[in-house]
């Protein structure tokens, strides 16, 4: 079995208002000090699949659905467990 | 006029706009995703893709859809916008078609997304009235008043591009409705309801057969569905035009 964890976050100086309303929270909460909270999606993928189709797979997945590459830079982990 | 109105999971605009067509004297047909073939769009004079959450708005607003539209009629889709003929999507419709990448536009059809309609900067879902000014005019705008007011209801639209796709749209002149305060001055929240890049509410592809809006013109439709209808009598609803303006060409250039 195959597990393929891809990461997608907003890019680098992109505005992240859910981060910024989850930011408040925590300090109304009585949290000091922080300077930012990004907020990044993560999609878990079992298959059974050999290690390259997979990373493949996880490719495609990212170019169909999971990215915009206007907005989004993206991470693939693929591991065998 | 026949218009496909395309469903899926989760659209949930498609009756108000199928009424507001049908007013208007088309011919609108529901079309689900689940039976769309290959070789069907070319039939219609118009598509239409209604508001909503399609498929739950998850990963996000209009990625599920747009991919299963390319998944199933790429190609019909390409030919019928390339065949010069309207393509409109309202609120979830018009991130479908920024996510299709037929939106923007600024060099003809994209491969991958020009642009995109993110999370809202207050982080919230925006449901009111908003003022709109119209700054082109297109065949889905030509009959509208300068001024139009309409509701919005979205989380995730706040129009955002880079600067050089920004600057083209502008050179080109595809920004069709942008956000105005009431007294027409720049807009601050909540008159910007979500933050876009230079107040942009509607564009237009560069070729002006592809529109994409945020607020909705089918839920103003008839003069009572304006919160003001009984101080301030109107004739239509501010959302008709932009239906008549549409009805109006496609007859014409029939007719021609």
């Amino acid at each position: 079995m195959l597990k393929a964890t891809i990461t997608v976050k907003l890019k680098e100086g992109i505005d992240d208002p859910e981060g910024k309303s989850i930011r408040r929270s925590l300090e109304l909460l009585g949290f000091d000090g922080i300077a930012e909270v990004k907020v990044v999606k993560q999609y878990v993928i079992y298959v059974n699949c050999n290690p390259e189709e997979g990373k493949n797979m996880a490719e495609e997945m990212v170019k169909k659905l999971f990215v915009n590459p206007v907005i989004h830079s993206y991470d693939i982990r693929v591991e065998e467990i | 006029m026949r218009v496909a109105i395309l469903q899926m999971e989760g659209t949930n605009c498609e009756e108000e706009s199928y009424i507001a067509f049908k007013e208007t004297g088309a011919n609108p047909e529901y079309l689900h995703i689940n039976n769309l073939t290959e070789g069907m769009l070319e039939s219609y004079d118009m598509i239409f893709i209604p508001g909503g959450f399609s498929a739950g708005d998850y990963i996000r607003a209009g990625a599920v859809f747009a991919a299963r539209l390319k998944a199933k009629v790429w190609k019909d889709i390409v030919d019928f916008v390339e065949s010069g003929k309207p393509v409109m999507g309202v609120c979830n419709g018009f991130q479908v078609l920024i996510e299709l990448g037929l939106l923007p536009g600024t060099d003809g059809i994209s491969e991958v997304p020009q642009a995109a309609l993110m999370t809202n900067n207050s982080n919230r879902f925006e449901c009111r009235w908003v003022h709109l000014k119209k700054t082109k005019d297109t065949m889905f705008s030509r009959d509208a008043p300068n001024k139009i007011m309409l509701p919005v209801a979205h989380a995730e639209g706040k129009f955002f591009a880079t600067q050089d796709i920004i600057k083209k749209i502008e050179d080109n002149g595809q920004v069709v409705f942008r956000y105005i305060s009431p007294d027409a001055t720049e807009p601050e929240y909540p008159w910007n309801p979500n933050g876009s890049i230079n107040d942009i509410a509607a564009i237009v592809n560069s070729y002006g057969n592809v529109f994409g809006i945020m607020p909705h013109p089918e839920r103003a439709y008839f003069p009572f569905h304006h919160p003001d209808w009984t101080r301030n009598p109107r004739d239509k609803g501010d959302g008709y035009y932009i239906f008549k303006s549409l009805f109006n060409q496609i007859n014409e250039a029939k007719s021609r």
